[in-house]
Order: C-alpha cells, then sequence, then structure tokens
C-alpha cells in the first residue's frame, strides 16, 4: 500500500501532464479545463500549492485533505464508467431532448466541466470556458439561475405588481438579463426592480435571453416589448400603459443572445422595429414609472406589424399575435435633473409638474 | 410576571416587577450543578461563538471540484445500490401478488386460508426457512457439539 502510494507520488512529481481523459465525444475546447488548472485538478495539488491561490504564503501554507487523491482517482473512474454508458445511450436515443438529457447526463460530474462553470464568467458567453452549445452547460446555468435569478426576478414582478398590471402571469423558461450598454449608463447587469437614473436609460437597453430547452433556434423567433404601465392619464384620472420600445422577428443562437447595438447593426433587415424607443422621461412629483421587458417565443411566424401610437393593450396584442411569454425583466425610473435634457434630446415637449403629495401613499 | 393569587380570578392581574426578584430562594446558596459542570459552562460562556465550532476546512477551488466529484460518485453509487435492491423487491412483489391471484382461480378456500389474518401470530425465530426444495445435504454428520468446559 505505502509502495504503492510512493510510486504515484513519483509519478505525479515525474509526469508533464494528466493522462486522466473524461469519455467526451466532442472535442469542445470548454470541456477541458484550462492548463494552467487542468494537472492539479485531476492529479492533486502539486507541492508547489493550488495554482488557484494567488499568495506565494498561502500556496506554500495549504495542505490537501488527507486521502482525498486516492478517493478522487477511484471516483473519477467509476463517474467516467457511467458517462461512457450514457454517450452510448446518446448515440442510439432519436428524440432530440432524449439526446441532450443523456449528454447533459454524461458530462454532469465532469469535473472539468464543473470547474469550467463554478470559476468563469456566466454571463459574457466566452465558449473557451463555458459553451451554453453543450447541454450541460445549459443545464447548470438553469440549476444556478433557479437558485437565485430567478427567485429574485419573479418576486421583483410580483411585488412592484409588474405581474398582473402588464401580462397576468409569467412561467419563466429562459433568463433575461438587462444592460444598458453605452456612453452615458454604468456598464454593468441591471438587477430587477431597480431605480435607475434618466440619464443611463437615454439610449435602449441591450437584452440577453438565455434559453435552456433543447429547441431549433435557427427557426425561432423571438419579441422583446418594453412596456410602462404608469403613464399619467390625466382625463380619466388614472394611469394607462405605453409601449416604450417593441423588437420582432428576433433569432439568437445559444451563445449569440446578447440583443446589443452591435448585433441589431449585424442583423440589420433580419429583425423588426415595432416602435422606436422612447426613453423614460418621467414627470416630476409622480411615484416611480415600473418599465417592465418581456420576452416572447413568436414560433416561426413573422411579426412585421408597425405601430404609430404609444398607447398599448399588451394583453390584447399578445393574444393577437399569439405570444408565449418566456421571461421579463423590470426596471424603474423617477424623475431627476437629467429629464430636461433627455427630453431635448429626443425633441419631446416639456413636462407637468405635479402637486407634491405628501405621504408614501400613492395617488388613486 | 403575574403573582400566583390572581389566577383563575376575574380581576385585573396586578403585574409584579421583575427587577430586583430573588431568582434562587436564600437558604440555596449552593450552585445547582457540581462544580466540574459550572467550570466547564464557565469555561465555554469565555469563549466566543466561533471558537466552540471546529474551524471550516478551507480548500482551494480544486480540491473543492475533486471533493465535489468523490460526493457525487458516492451518492450515484448508493443510489445504484438502491435501484438493485428495489428492482428484487419489485419483482418479488409481482410474483407474489401473481401467485395469489392463481391460487385465487384455482381455489378459493386456499386463497382465504393463506390470507387468513392471524393477529399477533409471529413467525418463530428457531425455526427453519421454509425454502422451495430441500437442501443438497440433508445433514451434517461430521459436525459435533463444542466439548463442555470442566
Amino acid at each position: 500500500m505505502l509502495r504503492s502510494n510512493i510510486i504515484s507520488q513519483c509519478r505525479r512529481l515525474l509526469s508533464t501532464g494528466t493522462t486522466k481523459t473524461w469519455a467526451s465525444k466532442t472535442t469542445a475546447p470548454s470541456l477541458k479545463a484550462s492548463t494552467h488548472y487542468r494537472d492539479a485538478l485531476l492529479d492533486g495539488i502539486p507541492s508547489t500549492g493550488p495554482p488557484s491561490l494567488r499568495s506565494r504564503k498561502y500556496k506554500q501554507r495549504y495542505s490537501s485533505p488527507e486521502g482525498i487523491n486516492e478517493a478522487f482517482d477511484v471516483a473519477y473512474d467509476f463517474l467516467k464508467s457511467k458517462s461512457e454508458a450514457a454517450y452510448a445511450k446518446a448515440a442510439e436515443a432519436k428524440d432530440p431532448q432524449e439526446k441532450a438529457q443523456l449528454e447533459t447526463q454524461a458530462e454532469l460530474h465532469n469535473p472539468e466541466v464543473n470547474f469550467n462553470f463554478a470559476y468563469n464568467e456566466k454571463l459574457e458567453n466566452d465558449t473557451q470556458y463555458i459553451d451554453y452549445e453543450l447541454p450541460v452547460y445549459r443545464e447548470l446555468k438553469k440549476k444556478h439561475w433557479e437558485n437565485y435569478g430567478q427567485m429574485l426576478t419573479m418576486q421583483r414582478l410580483e411585488t412592484l405588481a409588474a405581474i398582473p398590471d402588464t401580462l397576468p402571469t409569467l412561467e419563466p423558461k429562459a433568463e433575461i438579463s438587462l444592460k444598458f450598454q453605452n456612453h452615458t449608463g454604468v456598464n454593468r447587469w441591471v438587477e430587477a426592480g431597480k431605480k435607475l437614473s434618466s440619464n443611463a436609460t437615454t439610449f435602449p437597453p441591450s437584452v440577453k435571453i438565455q434559453e435552456f430547452d433543447a429547441l431549433d433556434l435557427t427557426k425561432g423567433k423571438y419579441t422583446i416589448l418594453i412596456v410602462n404601465p404608469d403613464v399619467p392619464d390625466i382625463e380619466n384620472n388614472t394611469y394607462k400603459t405605453q409601449i416604450a420600445w417593441g423588437l420582432s422577428n428576433l433569432s439568437i443562437t445559444y451563445n449569440d443572445n446578447f440583443i446589443n447595438p452591435a448585433k441589431l447593426l449585424k442583423d440589420e433587415g433580419k429583425y423588426n422595429e415595432i416602435i422606436s424607443y422612447l426613453p423614460p422621461v418621467p414627470e416630476k412629483n409622480l411615484p416611480a414609472q415600473r418599465f417592465v421587458t418581456w420576452v416572447f417565443r413568436q414560433g416561426e411566424q413573422s411579426l412585421d406589424i408597425q405601430l404609430q401610437k404609444r398607447d398599448f393593450d399588451i394583453r390584447q396584442f399578445v393574444e393577437d399575435f399569439k405570444l408565449e411569454a418566456i421571461g421579463a425583466h423590470i426596471w424603474r425610473s423617477e424623475w431627476d435633473l437629467n429629464v430636461r435634457e433627455v427630453r431635448e434630446l429626443y425633441g419631446l415637449p416639456q413636462g407637468t409638474v405635479f402637486a407634491k403629495v405628501k405621504g408614501t401613499r400613492r395617488l388613486r | 410576571m403575574l403573582t400566583q393569587t390572581t389566577q383563575g380570578s376575574l380581576k385585573q392581574p396586578t403585574l409584579q416587577l421583575l427587577r430586583g426578584l430573588r431568582t434562587k430562594s436564600k437558604n440555596s446558596r449552593v450552585a445547582t450543578v457540581s462544580a466540574a459542570t459550572q467550570r466547564i459552562i464557565t469555561g465555554l460562556s469565555v469563549l466566543s461563538g466561533r471558537k466552540k465550532y471546529p474551524r471550516i476546512l478551507k480548500l482551494s477551488n480544486e480540491d473543492l471540484i475533486r471533493h465535489d466529484t468523490i460526493q457525487a460518485a458516492w451518492a450515484q453509487y448508493q443510489r445504484d445500490i438502491r435501484t438493485d435492491r428495489q428492482s428484487v423487491l419489485d419483482k418479488q412483489y409481482d410474483s407474489i401478488i401473481n401467485a395469489m391471484e392463481d391460487l385465487k382461480i384455482t381455489n378459493m378456500e386456499l386463497f382465504k386460508i393463506a390470507n387468513k389474518k392471524e393477529k399477533g401470530k409471529r413467525f418463530p425465530l428457531d425455526a427453519r426457512i421454509p425454502v422451495d426444495f430441500p437442501p443438497n445435504k440433508v445433514w451434517h454428520y461430521e459436525v459435533k457439539a463444542p466439548a463442555e468446559k470442566k
């Protein structure tokens, strides 16, 4: 036992690279950990310390738990045999859903895949590390999203009453992330429900639609609608819904799914702008306005409608064109000192200053 | 804290202030726990909460993934054993049901006897387990009782 341990230790020290390879059937780069970490991940932490630690002091001080190397070798071989069996089943599977499920199963416990997913940026879609074309990464991301992002978005949509003020309900199927990618905004993902400065929202947002299901994305098209249900309707002493921006016939892939100015410029002529972007210009002394981004699967149909008026009945629209809501996002806007500049930039008339209402109760 | 006398009466209960209330009786000055226990309690109360627990293992990123892989393999191994055992049990259960169905068709009386409820009656632990066929080796002649100690 001792001798075999020493031999394996020696082999570990002498070897220039790991001999372990998973049963993967594709050569996607994201199925391998980067060379900097790979040997330490598969063969154990070298005597120089874990490569993931930066400081030399902590590298020297670090020691792995006892017996982890032996246990890992056994576990790796065991899981690899399971993976081979799953790949063999997947090769025979006819149904694409079932095939994706088996391929997920085959790679789910691959330590390199788990390492890549855990320690890399999950929203940037860098196929070197995380490739959402592979069903296993979609599954991992879905779990990750369901644990926090999905719950947060749904909570914000419900507490801010975007549901049911815009659409009756939502069964989230895709992760929607939003960012104002321009010179005025901070280049950061917007947390659902956040109040944004009107300066940041001067130009249209960029929306990321991350699909998780095994779909034929070459055929399916997508629609994005941004509605504001808090526009004051003075004649009727109430609020009404207006559309702030609408895009349709958008096509995405699992990795190329960030609808930003660059992508829109590239896809010029392929998509349809339902109505041009009207930035949030809230009136003074009114409560914060909600801007709800809804994303729909429109199927294979083409939606070539163009609206002239901003007043909008989103429920009717969704029913008319048989859109399937898959995700939503929300931000809020309040009057601030930048509103005047935004109005001037878009040639909008001056806003109304409402009487100040003391207290936090909303106007009814 | 309410006084004992007001309980059960319809009168407004009088409140007694807790501050200055004696918590131990006058004559029992001695601690209710033994001195050794008291020492441990004092020692623990001096320590901060964090030090009462063993330190969390700090794993590097690589070792954390290695640890998770081992956990996943162990869980899979246990799951395999569980599913195998369950499938055997399922098969056994199905064959019992099939046998009973056959018996029901062939002889209703025997079926009733076989399914009679015998409350409190258990299978004796020292009885030989009933099997379908007699053993190949009926009697172990060479086995002898161990010699008794003198």
